[in-house]
């Protein structure tokens, strides 16, 4: 493609520029820069003025503000109707048109003065315009160099220092180049409540400069030429009248094609100019802004760039008009809250394309550990896996049989098996002499009782070898608990430390489910919620298993039975009258 | 919602002048009857409060009991055969409480009895680890308690606080209960009275099982429900005339029967609040020095009745 069709759009920049700017006007200083002593900064001073790239717009849109409103809102009209006609056949028209007939454009400039002068404003000489020309273009040219800096990388800043370098662009470059300054702002403002939009021009920006190269090179570069060409300041300042003329010129057409490209202009300035290729945005969580990280992923897909590639550009442009016109920011606002949005917690991110959250896949790693390499953990096998087992058990040590057909869960850990009977661990290959056989059962002696009723199977005795598994289960998996599941767990721990798990193992009653232990103290704390306040702590005290407390039972007593005889006052009360 | 809920949900001002107001919308409103989980625990708070029993760390004693497993083989063969033959007619009883329940709770009630003894601060009294009667004390409260540990709890404060002589071994208090039925028979129905003497009927034939149950043993169980609320505001020892109650409003059929002892092995079904108004309604008959002994000797194992 020809670098023209982009130049020509960024003629008709002023209409949205415009637009735009007779809203930001009241945040700008107006006379602050239209002082003598600040048009005379050069270029390359980085001396502090205030929110550069708004001075920048300032200019012009108080100077069209003034001179220009009346005509500007009548043809807001044709405008419109403009925008619909095909793009194409009518941006190579103007094309011609502007090659051909350069003087149309001088004259053009010349009824721009004399509009002016209608309206009051006094002509500018040629030496005011250039000099005038000249502070714009260092006011829009700061936030290009400043913002990178202060923001984040220097990269798109080198880029562009290197298109300088290397090109020089043509004078009507810089024309239209100059007509889109007043654009910048209005690009960083955008660009600042939402990074999906920068990304998202970023890589059109891209696969720009891979398809016509030059053109959006050239016309990036006018910026920075455009000191070069003195001649052509006059011009310059000119066309910033000559803008409205031009809105009333066929050219408007052309007009929806140019606010995009300006835009991109404008955004090669800004600091999120990065090729997402460069850099690894998704993976660091601190720098990383959902943004960023959901537009990497939507144009690193195949077909997403493809498209791109096929596309023409001016119809890219066009298309991408509509979205970043006025409505632009509409559309910002829109997507921040749209259901699209990217949402991250902490290292979770949530891939809104496939509706689940990411970044803990490797967290699932951790189980097949405990398969391969941890092999203390227990093994939850199954059904067919332990059907086999069964069977090959099944004959070395019958006497298992029973407990493992009574319990599904049979737990298997190197070859050991556990006894869920007996609740001990026998080994499945032989048969093991009982470490235990010959040291007699030593019973705490409220447990004394009930210890009769054990039978002297060989398999039962104290079973504190239940928890070791158990608690090594805790520390090597990391398995989170419910509470329930540890108190249900410490209430067994309880149970077998006690060493009268064997009387409780043969009586199941004496065994409350899970279920039933968070149910009671669900109960229980319901119940201190709500009536705590109605107690005295000492009260808790006298009923109390472990520690009740000697008091003097009398005051107890005659405290407690003065309520015996409120009923009786009563009816006493009641019959005397 | 009730006032009584509405009381209970609120922290009280004052801790005497509540629970006065709560035991006086017991008697004036009362709490319904009703199979609702909500209505179920609004009962169970209500009898906390009034009995002062906390529940705090129930759970976790109840629990550390139970880990004890069943108690001596003697008492758990004892325990398990009463606690098959509790209220096995009631099914609604039956569909709430589980046999499992009425075992597990008397088992820790074997072992913390046992483990009070050791602490001599409780020796004054000593409560029995089982004696029969109550798995009908503890079934009142595993029906109307919304937790196995809050309805042991409460079991403990009825046993161990408000009528420990009723449990010990020789049963002292309910003896003594007996006595002052039979007293407050004599002052309140005379003719009954002489009535059940005549045929060689004491109180202690008669009287017994609703006095050492705290009339829990009668039907049908959501009226002793009720009865319990009321007992729970002003006092158990109103018991005892309550038991008049249900002899007065059988005395017509007593003198009428040939054999009076099968009338009054099982009082027909009641209905609370007449024996209330009943028993209430006795309170004025009764000498002060008799309702001195009716509050004592619930908890007094040392009175003497003549």
């Amino acid at each position: 493609m020809s670098i023209r069709p982009l130049n020509l759009a960024s003629l008709d920049e002023p209409e949205t520029s415009f637009e735009e700017l007779n809203t930001t006007l009241p945040r700008f200083q107006s006379h602050e820069t239209f002082a003598p002593e600040d048009s005379a900064q050069p270029l390359s001073t980085s001396t502090y003025i205030p929110t550069p790239s708004s001075v920048g717009t300032s200019d012009t849109g108080t100077v069209f503000s003034n001179s220009a409103d009346a005509l500007w809102s009548n043809r807001q009209g044709e405008d419109d109707q403009d925008m619909e006609v095909d793009h194409d056949d009518e941006f190579l028209n103007d094309f011609q048109e502007f090659q051909n007939k350069k003087d149309d454009f001088d004259d053009a400039i010349k009824t721009n003065f004399h509009l002016r002068n209608r309206f009051g404003v006094t002509p500018f000489k040629n030496e005011d315009f250039a000099e005038e020309f000249n502070r714009k273009l260092s006011f829009g040219d700061k936030p290009k160099l400043k913002q990178p800096r202060s923001m984040m990388e220097l990269k798109p800043k080198r880029k562009l220092s290197n298109n300088v370098s290397s090109r020089n662009s043509r004078t009507v470059n810089s024309v239209r180049f100059k007509k889109s300054m007043p654009n910048l702002p209005l690009a960083n403002l955008v660009i600042k409540e939402e990074d999906n939009e920068e990304q998202d021009r970023e890589e059109q920006r891209r696969f720009d400069y891979k398809d016509d190269d030059d053109d959006t090179q050239e016309t990036i570069l006018a910026k920075f030429s455009s000191d070069d060409e003195g001649g052509f300041l006059t011009g310059f300042e000119g066309l910033e009248g000559e803008a409205i003329d031009e809105t009333t010129s066929p050219n408007d057409k052309e007009s929806v094609n140019h606010p995009p490209f300006l835009k991109r202009k404008s955004t090669s300035s800004l600091p999120l100019k990065i090729s997402p290729a460069q850099y690894d945005i998704v993976k660091h969580d601190e720098l990383l802004t959902p943004g960023l990280h959901r537009r990497q992923r939507e144009w690193n897909t195949q077909q997403e760039l493809d498209s791109f590639r096929e596309e023409e550009p001016i119809r890219h442009f066009s298309s991408q008009n509509v979205q970043l016109n006025g409505p632009a920011k509409i559309k910002t606002i829109k997507q921040q809250i749209d259901h699209n949005t990217p949402m991250k917690k902490g290292s979770m991110i949530y891939n809104p394309k496939t509706m689940k959250w990411e970044g803990n896949e490797n967290v699932l790693n951790r189980f097949s550990d405990v398969d391969a390499v941890n092999r203390k953990a227990l093994l939850i096998k199954n059904k067919l896996q332990r059907n086999v087992d069964d069977y090959t058990k099944k004959k070395k040590y019958p006497d298992l049989q029973q407990a493992r057909t009574a319990s599904r869960n049979q737990k298997v850990v190197g070859n050991m098996v556990l006894d869920e009977q007996n609740l001990r661990w026998v080994s499945v290959s032989e048969d093991e002499t009982d470490p235990f056989a010959g040291i007699p059962e030593i019973n705490l002696p409220p447990v004394g009782k009930t210890m009769k009723k054990r039978s002297s199977s060989p398999f039962l005795r104290s079973h504190s070898q239940v928890s070791p598994p158990l608690f090594s289960n805790d520390s090597n998996g990391g398995y989170q608990n419910t509470t329930a599941q540890a108190r249900l767990r410490k209430y067994h721990s309880m149970r077998t430390l006690n060493g009268s798990a064997n009387s409780l193992e043969l009586n199941p009653i004496f065994h409350l489910s899970s279920t039933a232990l968070e149910r009671i103290y669900h109960e229980e704390n319901r119940w201190c919620r709500k009536l705590a306040s109605w107690f005295i702590p000492r009260d808790e005290t006298i009923i109390g298993v472990e520690e009740e407390t000697i008091m003097d039972e009398s005051t107890i007593n005659g405290k407690r039975k003065s309520y015996m005889y409120e009923i009786r006052n009563m009816v006493i009360n009641s019959t005397k009258d | 919602m009730t006032s009584i809920e509405d009381l209970i949900s609120n922290p009280p001002l004052l801790l005497d002048s509540s629970l006065s107001q709560l035991r006086y919308l017991i008697l004036s409103e009362g709490l319904p009857i009703s199979e609702d989980k909500q209505q179920q625990r609004t009962r169970c708070y209500v009898w906390t409060v009034l009995s002062q029993t906390s529940m705090e760390a129930s759970t976790q004693r109840y629990l550390a009991l139970l880990k004890l497993g069943p108690p001596s083989t003697t008492i758990y063969q004892k325990i398990k055969n009463d606690t098959s033959r509790t209220f096995q007619t009631d099914p609604n009883f039956r569909n709430r409480v589980s046999e499992d329940a009425l075992i597990r709770c008397l088992s820790c009630f074997a072992w913390q009895t046992q483990q009070r003894r050791q602490k001599p601060q409780f020796s004054r009294i000593p409560v029995s680890t089982y004696v029969q009667g109550m798995n009908i004390l503890l079934a009142p409260l595993l029906y109307s308690c919304p937790s196995e540990p809050m309805a042991y709890q409460l079991f403990t404060k009825l046993c161990y606080e408000i009528i420990p002589t009723y449990l010990t071994k020789n049963l002292n208090g309910a003896q003594n209960g007996a006595k002052l039925l039979n007293i407050s028979l004599r002052i309140i129905d005379p003719k009954l009275s002489k009535f059940l003497s005549d045929n060689l009927l004491t109180a202690e034939i008669y009287g017994m099982p609703s006095i050492l149950t705290l009339s829990s043993c009668n039907k049908p169980l959501d009226q002793v429900i009720k009865l319990w609320d009321f007992m729970f505001a002003y006092g158990f020892h109103m018991n005892i005339l309550f038991v008049v109650a249900f002899l007065v409003k059988i005395r017509s059929k007593v003198f009428k029967s040939d054999s009076p002892v099968n009338l009054l092995r099982q009082f027909p079904d009641f209905d609370a609040d007449e024996i209330i108004r009943l028993g209430v309604g006795f309170i004025a008959k009764i000498p002060a020095q008799i309702y001195d002994l009716l509050v004592d000797h619930l908890t007094d194992p040392d009175i003497y009745i003549p």
